[in-house]
């Protein structure tokens, strides 16, 4: 046995003296290949010498900066205030119906906000349906007989996104208080604190890194949204980039514009970062027994049940109901054939991207648990942003490498065999998977990140020592381990692709609609109700993906698997 | 632990046919025969479900498919990313700012034909043939009938009276058509007096601009306010909606006024519908065809009929609702040289924070 | 077999030296304890020997075969590596049941190792429990999982991580002989880390003591404990009574005793540690309490006579606190602490106050320079 004969057989790659784990030069690779929009976006910001500055910051920027601010502030109290406070409510109270709310408050995450919005505003507004009752109820004739909250407002836009967004916060929150140690909670009761001051005072602060995490997925999604802003005229930073884009004819403008917003969303990533650090200390015990559970009864009850009842209520029964009805109402013009073929595409393009999502995701997170190279989580992070654009100018940026690819693969295959190569990436269906890759990554990613920080290091190593590759552990160790966050990861990542609508619309090929655009051709000229069959569509295959992720939460509390 | 082992199946077994499923749905769509096939390629700013009579129509008499992409942004990035492997063979657009913007990108082929030059007068077209309109449409007044006398309203540069204070609903000054309109002030006013103007009529707005057109007639039968700026096929279209009848009420409550058609007046705002052939066009001959047909007698009177516009085609009859609202004079002022305004037009929306509604 | 060979290892994270130039040769079927306080780099060492950690510098081989170099040409994987690492945590996998856990590194097919599975298993006592998943198992229970599963591969190399510290102290003892006569079965050349010196010295043929990241005694339980190099490794094996004096004619004189101080100069300021262990009871006049004798040829009797504060059995031994009645004549005024701690074999109860003599084992006190 000399040394030379025990040399590994696959030798670690190098850079001078740096070993790097070929992993870790896949991680790159894919992180580079989902970053590439990401620098076109970047690029075109640089690439203008005009300037829009000067014009935005004197007129209408002051403005969108401030509702951007204020509809973000709103949202994040609202959610996490409703979030919490249900989550706490179903998870450590007893009392009838809250076995059903536990999975009903994921309800409104079905509902897109842009449907939520034209619901809303059907049922709010001088014409809906609530205000023609009053009016008929007290004689009133005009809108200066009386006041009533304008719903095309920024109050409006809170609300709805708030009704929208909250499962967000409400799922982060129900499983840090299932995770919590109850010798905790049990020592602040005889420490003699109400269950109240339990909650203010040990599983609130113990659970603020999971609700940093909602309340931050919660504002990215308020700070991309389009639909609903628009939709209630509030003018806050996104709708300035598309504004900039449209009517100065400055794309250079827009990703500009885009760039500040993604300061904006790296703020919240980094607030986010922070907060999941700190929550890899938290569950060091693994003793779990019945949570406590404070049994409520009569008003108390009655009250717990209206407060969670409520969200539920606004944010899924009536939208869903106001659907159905025009569904019924209209089902001549919705239920054609046409149809189908567009639920079949908005299947297929979700189930492709989730899936590659997850796996890009699962790349990545390893990768970076298996070396902590700067440059390997640097580029992790930075592909991870692709939620922070607006969706439409990362729609460019998907563009702009994929026509790159395109040509210089044409320009290969016509030098060496003499016939163009066909596209495979502009204007196809891949290029709408990429950039819902590219889009929704950060949740995937996220959620295969908690998953795997759930695995202790150690594994890794008994794993390893025991001579299973990096490969192979990931194998026989991890995809056991974190089956339930992959599954997590996969349905958000679904479920969001469904509901796309910017994206696909820049990217699809010719003749190719699905659900969501299809509702948006109908929403844009507000004919709404012939596309309530679909709307209705998108709604329902967002409920049973939140039903499962409900049931995930629950087992991951019991027992390893 | 103790979740039913079945559960985990069905889950499994629900993700799996989900994805089988939906992996075969998508599969035929990898492939693009876009180039091969003699198939058209349209990127259309317009919803494909008001095009698509047209559309059919072209199909049964040529025999061409025409498959379409409808998307209100992002069409020209596409264009301009791909270059010569360009799939797109023509453009549809319902505003001369789109068409105007494409042709500054250079992405547009110069068409010569003689069809499309007899069917679009001079005025409505490129000189070069770069582009082509296919009708015109008015941005009109609509006020109500109870609370706007005869002579109230006049022209544009009235909605800045002091009289109207509270009285218009409009939608967004952001918009293509706003913008339009705002770019003919500024060609016919100049930038201070569009200005002023600008903030006179924003000072009267009875709301926060929002909505789209129709929604300004439903707040005047509502109430809200007396007068509304849209685009005058939206009166006819509400005047025969069959499926939501309420909609002809608030047709039945607005009178529709025609501005500035005094003796010596410009004549009412219009901008155009149109459409442009793509330069790398792949089956540029066909899409040429298309837009001749668009301009031909059966696609005019499609376009008057059901859409309500005018056609450009001289001859084409309006259709009768048109007819009843009376005649008209249009501002004949250069679209082209409007259309390039309206960047600075979008300034001055911004400038006046028409926008932020009466308040601020 | 061959032995495990860690030359010159030196490890930091970002700025912080954690093991600084620190060498180990465990030879095939020793077992070596690597004892310190948390934190002085063992855990490092042992990872870095197991390849978990990339080496930065010096050289790590089993045998002829170097597995990785820190001039950066070399490191080969830890899952072909041929260690076997056992974690503190255990570190078992909660998805699979006793036997897959067991088996996770063997391969299906050698009929060989799955045969040595079963029969451990069944010496193991884990017949019973082979399809049990983890969670269930005691932590006894998982311990022997655990090193069952780091044998089974039938590693050249055993690395134990703590691998007792997660246990119940009242099945220590047990586990501590179950697991030593497992690994003696084994040739393997064993590396185990603790911070608990009784275990060491049960467990180990021999002790590298460690601080800060460097080794600072090499040597067999004996030598460590009876000649430890400095007052660290004296104070690993619990509380020392200390007293500072100077040296005179090459002795330590305190106002318990005076000590031969071999090689320290005239005139050094040392600390002489003397371990409760090193008090041996002479009588105790009016408590009345056995006088426990235990004279052996190197005790000498005390000057000074000490009064008892406090007294209480723990079962093998009993720990007295005294203080002392008189001064004695501290030369340059060596002080005694006010409380000095003493363990006598055995009960030994005296009430508080009584006066005790006894006498002093030099074996169990030792010094040390002060600087």
């Amino acid at each position: 046995m000399t040394a030379e004969t025990h040399m590994p057989t696959r030798p670690a790659i190098r850079f001078g003296r740096l070993a790097v784990d070929p992993w870790a030069i896949g991680a790159l690779a894919v992180a580079v290949f989902v970053a590439a929009p990401l620098f076109a976006v970047l690029w075109q910001a640089l690439s203008t010498s005009e300037d829009i500055w000067g014009h935005l910051v004197a007129t209408v920027l002051p403005t969108y900066v401030r509702e951007t601010l204020l509809l973000m502030t709103g949202v994040g109290i609202g959610t996490l205030i409703i979030g919490t406070g249900t989550a706490w409510l179903v998870t450590m109270c007893r009392f009838p119906g809250q076995r059903m709310l536990t999975w009903a408050l994921l309800l409104p995450f079905a509902v897109p906000a842009y449907l939520l919005a034209f619901v809303a505003t059907d049922q709010l507004e001088y014409a809906g349906t609530i205000q023609t009752w009053l009016r008929a109820i007290f004689g009133w004739q005009r809108p200066s007989d009386y006041w009533f909250p304008e719903i095309r407002s920024l109050g409006g836009a809170i609300w709805v996104m708030t009704l929208a967004l909250y499962p967000y916060v409400y799922l982060l929150a129900r499983s840090a208080f299932l995770e919590q140690s109850v010798c905790v909670l049990e020592v602040s009761r005889t420490l003699g604190k109400t269950p109240w001051g339990s909650f203010w005072g040990v599983a609130l602060p113990l659970a603020r890194p999971a609700l940093v995490i909602g309340i931050s997925l919660a504002l990215m999604e308020t700070l991309n949204d389009f639909g609903t802003v628009d939709f209630f005229a509030v003018r806050t930073f996104t709708v300035g980039i598309y504004d900039v884009w449209l009517n100065m004819s400055s794309i250079a403008g827009a990703a500009q514009l885009s760039l500040v917003l993604m300061v904006f969303v790296l703020l919240l990533i980094i607030a986010e970062r922070l907060a999941r650090r700190g929550r890899r200390y938290h569950h060091t015990t693994t003793r779990h027994q019945n949570l406590p559970s404070y049994r409520l009864r009569g008003g108390r009850a009655a009250l717990a049940l209206a407060a969670c009842a409520l969200p539920i209520f606004l944010g899924f029964v009536v939208p869903a109901g106001v659907l159905i009805g025009y569904a019924v109402e209209f089902h001549a013009e919705t239920l054609s054939p046409r149809y189908f073929e567009f639920a079949g595409n908005s299947l297929g393009l979700s189930a492709f991207a989730a899936l590659g999502a997850v796996i890009v995701g699962v790349v990545l997170a390893y990768a970076v648990r298996l070396s902590a190279h700067p440059a390997v989580t640097g580029m992790a992070r930075f592909a991870s942003i692709g939620y922070a654009v607006p969706a439409s100018v990362l729609a460019v940026g998907v563009i702009l490498p994929l026509a790159g690819v395109d040509e210089a693969m044409e320009g290969t295959t016509t030098a060496l065999f003499g016939i163009p190569a066909p596209i495979l990436f502009s204007g196809t269906v891949a290029a709408v998977v990429y950039g819902y890759l590219v889009r929704f990554l950060a949740l995937s990613h996220g959620a295969v990140e908690a998953g795997l920080a759930k695995v202790t290091p150690s594994m890794d190593g008994a794993a390893r020592t025991l001579g299973a590759s990096p490969g192979g552990a990931l194998g026989r160790v991890h995809f056991p381990l974190i089956r339930g966050s992959l599954l997590t990861a996969a349905l958000l990542v679904f479920v969001d692709c469904m509901k796309e609508l910017p994206m696909t619309l820049v990217l699809r090929p010719f003749d190719f609609d699905t659900l969501a655009t299809f509702v948006y051709q109908y929403a844009s000229d507000e004919l709404f109700e012939e596309a309530s069959l679909a709307a209705l569509t998108i709604v329902a295959a967002g409920i049973l993906p939140v039903i499962l992720l409900s049931m995930t939460i629950v087992n991951s509390r019991r027992g390893g698997t | 632990m103790r979740t039913p082992k079945y559960l985990g199946y069905g889950r499994k077994v629900g993700l799996t046919l989900a994805l089988i499923s939906g992996f075969i749905a998508m599969l035929p769509h990898f492939a693009v025969p876009a180039k091969a096939a003699d198939d058209i390629n349209l990127y259309s700013y317009r919803q494909p479900f008001l095009i698509q009579p047209l559309l059919d129509a072209f199909t049964k008499e040529t025999g061409i498919k025409v498959r379409v992409v409808f998307a209100k942004k992002g069409m020209l990035e596409r264009i301009r990313a791909a270059g010569r492997n360009n799939a797109a063979d023509a453009v549809l657009t319902v505003d001369i700012g789109r068409l105007n913007e494409l042709q500054e990108a250079g992405v547009l082929m110069p068409v010569t034909s003689d069809v499309l030059n007899d069917n679009v007068p001079a005025h409505l077209r490129h000189p070069d043939g770069l582009w082509f309109g296919l009708t015109t449409r008015a941005r009109v007044a609509l006020v109500s009938r109870d609370r706007v006398g005869a002579d109230e309203l006049r022209s544009y540069e009235d909605l800045a009276a002091p009289r109207f204070k509270g009285r218009i609903c409009v939608r967004s000054g952001k918009h293509a058509y706003n913008v339009a309109l705002i770019a003919a002030m500024l060609h016919h006013n100049g930038e201070d007096a569009t200005r002023a103007w600008l903030k006179g009529v924003k000072a009267n707005l009875a709301r926060k601009p929002q909505g789209n057109d129709r929604a300004q007639a439903k707040a005047i039968y509502q109430g809200q306010c007396d007068i509304a700026l849209v685009n005058n096929y939206y009166m006819a279209k509400m005047q025969t909606n069959e499926k939501k009848p309420e909609q002809k009420k608030w047709a039945a409550s607005v009178r529709l006024v025609y501005l500035n058609q005094g003796t010596n007046d410009r004549g009412n705002h219009m901008n155009i519908s149109g459409a442009a052939v793509i330069k790398d066009a792949p089956h540029a001959v066909a899409a040429i065809k298309l837009l001749e047909f668009l301009s031909g007698d059966s696609a005019q009177k499609i376009y008057a009929e059901v859409n309500h516009e005018y056609p450009v085609k001289a001859g084409v009859a309006h259709s009768g609702l048109v007819k009843s609202w009376g005649s008209f004079k249009a501002d004949t002022a250069n679209i082209e040289g409007v259309a390039k305004l309206r960047q600075r037009a979008s300034r001055l929306v911004d400038e006046v924070g028409f926008d932020d509604g009466p308040t601020s | 077999m061959a032995g495990l060979h860690l030359r010159n290892v030196s490890h930091a994270f970002g700025d912080h030296t954690v093991v600084s130039d620190v060498s180990v040769e465990v030879a095939p079927g020793e077992l070596v304890c690597l004892l310190g306080p948390s934190g002085c780099g063992k855990t490092t060492l042992l990872r870095v020997a197991a390849g978990l950690e990339m080496l930065q510098s010096g050289r790590v081989s089993i045998g002829e075969e170097v597995l990785a170099d820190g001039q950066a040409t070399r490191h080969t994987p830890p899952e072909r590596r041929g260690v076997g690492l056992m974690f503190q945590d255990f570190a078992l996998f909660p998805h699979l049941n006793v036997r897959d856990n067991i088996g996770f590194g063997v391969d299906g097919h050698d009929i060989e190792r799955r045969q040595w599975i079963e029969e451990a298993l069944q010496r193991a006592g884990l017949g019973p429990s082979r399809d049990a998943y983890p969670h269930t198992l005691s932590g006894g229970q998982q311990q022997r999982v655990a090193l069952l599963r780091a044998l089974a591969p039938k590693p050249r190399v055993m690395l134990l991580d703590e691998p007792f510290s997660g246990l119940d102290v009242t099945r220590r003892a047990a586990i501590r002989q179950q697991t030593l006569s497992l690994l003696k079965e084994t040739e393997a050349a064993t590396l185990m880390v603790t911070h608990d010196p009784e275990e060491a010295m049960f467990m180990a043929d021999r002790i590298l003591v460690m601080l800060a990241g460097r080794i600072i005694q090499d040597g067999s339980p004996v030598d460590v404990y009876f000649n430890p190099t400095d007052g660290f490794v004296t104070r690993l094996f619990g509380t020392v009574n200390r007293v500072e004096t100077t040296v005179r004619d090459g002795h330590a004189e305190t106002p318990l005793g005076t000590f031969a101080a071999p090689g320290f100069i005239d005139g050094t300021r040392v600390e002489v540690l003397l371990r409760p262990e090193a008090f041996r009871v002479l009588d105790a006049s009016s408590a009345g309490a056995p006088v426990q004798v235990g004279f052996e040829p190197a005790c000498e009797p005390a000057k000074t006579r000490l009064r008892v504060l406090r007294a209480r059995p723990l079962g093998r031994s009993s720990h007295v606190e005294f203080e002392a009645v008189e001064r004695g004549d501290g030369g340059d005024g060596a002080g005694l602490p006010e409380i000095l701690v003493a363990r006598i074999p055995g009960v030994f109860l005296p009430e508080a106050g009584a006066d005790v003599r006894f006498a002093i084992d030099a074996r169990q006190v030792h010094i040390f320079t002060i600087d």
